[in-house]
This record gives structure tokens, sequence and C-alpha cells, in this order.
């Protein structure tokens, strides 16, 4: 599957929403009343902003540009989350995830190779729409609730969640589960993906000025096939 | 055919903002097609009175519904549902095995946290007799007709007891073969 580059990203943070759909009325009173049939929402990312400098870049964006097929083929779209990340403490990574060489030695100041760095797994099987869901913290920093991570699913493929509440190893998420999920399942905090449709194809490149300068907007909405 | 439950009545009147999902289900003679109005799949199980092995396909499929009445006396009702032409699922709906097929369409309803609260509600059921095609430059679409009740367009077989149709019934006997006559300037009250 496509992958979109982390070179692509634009200068501010792109825009992930999880988008609902109600249908209501204003009564007499001014208020609204509404009733969401959307289940939950589905992801919704826009990218304004991306600077493509050179002709390099600009070569690159069409090529993927291209290949997306005005949005039908699917494309993974992987969210930077660095500053929200629960990334544990470097004294919590290296106990957990440190390795020595194959002859047992470490480097001059003594420290090992690290992996990963969060390590947070399902601890039970969760249904298909489940939001709640039990979760084995093997190495993780505070989880404090507004994270985002990506569930990989054997069907329906990489899947954005953010957790709404933390109550010790059960975490309350939104969307709701896209598909029955095993035990043991990696949650991935480090950049979450999430397979989507390019939307605004016929609006991606601008025109490029003095030969080698352009701007790109994305956006995509979660999809399923 | 079930309606609402006096539980899920409540629920609605509870909540400031109901969460609900659109069902349809499509059954035919050798298949059986699962829609519903969110996004991803669902599952109903054993909440789902009409086939609790089903998982239910949704994103961006249901397009349009009209409002649905429950008219009593016989009178039938039709309606069209427009669902997109685009998604793998509806392309099996292309061959006319679904001419004829019965059509349901419910609810389900869910709690603050996502999950599904009593069974579903199917609230109307019809047979879809007209497939469509709506085709522009952006746009795709397949409209589904469906008609409550036990009305067709045609006619009763033997709606006119005539000496033609009785001749293509029993050829050769002349029960009726002097209608004809009998009404000549008068209206015929028996056919």
């Amino acid at each position: 599957m496509l992958v979109w580059p982390i070179a692509l990203m634009p200068s501010t943070a792109p825009l992930w929403r999880l988008d609902h759909v109600s249908a209501g009325n204003i009564s007499l009173d001014g208020s609204s009343t509404y009733a969401v049939t959307s289940g939950g929402g589905a992801w919704r990312c826009e990218m304004p902003g991306i600077t493509l400098m050179g002709a390099t870049a600009i070569k690159a964006a069409r090529a993927l540009a291209v290949m997306m097929d005005g949005g039908a083929t699917l494309i993974e779209v992987p969210s930077c989350e660095c500053a929200f990340a629960p990334v544990p403490s470097d004294a919590v990574a290296a106990a957990d995830s440190s390795v020595p060489f194959s002859d047992d030695a470490t480097f001059s100041d003594g420290s090992m190779f690290m992996t990963g760095g969060i390590d947070v797994g399902l601890s039970a099987d969760a249904d298909l729409r489940a939001t709640t869901i039990e979760v084995d913290l093997t190495t993780v920093g505070d989880l404090t609730g507004g994270e985002a991570f990506e569930i990989n699913h054997a069907g329906v493929g990489k899947r954005r969640y953010e957790i709404g509440q933390v109550d010790g190893t059960t975490l309350t998420i939104r969307p709701p589960l896209r598909e029955d999920t095993p035990a043991g399942t990696a949650l991935n905090f480090d950049r979450p993906a999430c397979v989507m449709r390019l939307v605004n194809s016929a609006e991606l490149i601008s025109m490029v000025h003095a030969g080698r300068l352009a701007d790109m907007t994305a956006v995509f909405e979660e999809a399923f096939a | 055919m079930t309606s609402l439950l006096p539980s899920q009545v409540q629920l609605m009147v509870e909540a400031r903002a109901p969460r609900r999902g659109l069902l349809m289900y499509i059954q035919g003679d050798n298949f059986a097609r699962r829609f519903w109005g969110g996004v991803g799949y669902l599952r109903l199980d054993s909440l789902d009175d009409l086939d609790p092995s089903g998982l239910y396909t949704g994103s961006g499929i249901l397009r349009e519904l009209p409002p649905l009445r429950q008219i009593t006396g016989g009178k039938a009702e039709r309606i069209d549902i427009s669902v997109s032409d685009c998604v793998p699922d509806v392309m099996h709906l292309i061959n006319d095995s679904i001419i004829g097929a019965t059509l349901y369409v419910g609810y389900v309803f869910f709690n603050d946290d996502w999950q599904i609260v009593g069974p579903a509600a199917w609230l109307w059921e019809g047979y879809i007799d007209v497939v469509r095609r709506e085709q522009s430059a952006d746009s795709r679409a397949r409209v589904l007709s469906a008609v409550s009740g036990a009305a067709t367009r045609g006619k009763a077989g033997r709606r006119y007891w005539s000496n033609a149709g009785h001749q293509s019934r029993h050829p050769g006997d002349k029960f009726f073969d002097r209608v004809q006559l009998m009404t000549v300037n008068t209206t015929r009250k028996f056919g």
C-alpha cells in the first residue's frame, strides 16, 4: 500500500478530525436538536501549506499524486505524534529494552542498543466497535488521554484511534474499533497511520512558481474499500 | 416486523442527542446483503432477529432514504432508496436477482459508549421491484424502489372474466361466449 511520506508533511501539523454526521432542526427557541447517525465518525485529515521547493520535491509529489489515481488507490497517512506520544523516560526505556552487542559488550559509556521506546499491547481480545480496551503498559510514559495510536488490523489495515479516558490499564477510545482485535496486538504510538483516500485530487498541487516552487494541499478521508 | 421497544423510546427521550444507525437488509432467494448508515462495520449478533450472523457494511453506501410511513388499511407505500454505485458490495446488487427480494429498513440505537442498546428495530418491510441507475459526471448511484405490502405493479391474472381471457385458460369452452352481446350499451359489473 502507498504511504504518505514524512517529507511531504506541512510546516504546521496536519488537522486530524473525527467527522460526525448529525441531523436535526432549529427549534422555536433557537436551540438545535440533533441525532448522530454516523456511528462514531470517520477520520478526516487536512494538510494545508505543504511547500514543495525544487524540482525533486515537485516530482515526488506529482508521482505520488498520479499513483493515488484520484483517490482510487488507498494510502496510509501517518501522523507525527512526537510531541504527544507517551514516551517513557530514558531510564525506563533503557531498563526495558536495552540490548548489548552479541558478545555482551556495550558502548564505551555503558549504554546499549534500545528498541522501540513505547511498548503497549492489548491484554484481552477486543470486539468490533469496542470503545473500551484493556492494555498491557509494558514500557510507556504517563497516559493522560488525548494520545493518538494506531492498530494494524488484519482485515482493514492500519487505523487511527485517540484515547479519551485512562483508568489504570483500561482505555476509553474513539472511534469504535474497526475490527475484532486479538490480545497481544500492539498499539503504535510512535507514528500512527490510517488507511485513507485522497478527496481533493483536483486541487492537490498549485501552479508552479518560477519553475521550481509550488504549494500542495492534501485532504484525506478514512476509507474501507 | 417489530417496532420501537419502550426502552428504545425511553432512550431517545432521555438523550438530547440520540445516537442511531440506519439498517438496511436485503434478503433474496439465495443471498442476503446488509448495509448500515454508519462508518465501518457493524455486527448485531443476537440483537438482530432477522439474521444474527450478519455483518453490516457501512461507509458511504447509503445516500438517501425517504421518510417511512406505516400505512394501515391495505394501502401500499413505495419508497426509493439511493445507494452508492461505487462500493463493491453494492455492485453485487446489479444482477436481476434483487428483483423480488425483500427489503427491511430499521434502526439500531447506541449508548454513550457507542455500544448497541436493545435489539434492532425493524420498521419497514417491502419488496424490491425496480432497480434503476442514476449516473452523472461526478455521481453514480443505484436506486432501489420497493413497495410495501402485497401490492405489485401487475394486475391480477383473472381480473377480467372476458371471453378472450376464458379462452386462454380453457380453449373451446363457450361459457363466456355471449358476454359481449350482453354488455352492449351497458357497463359490466363483473369483468
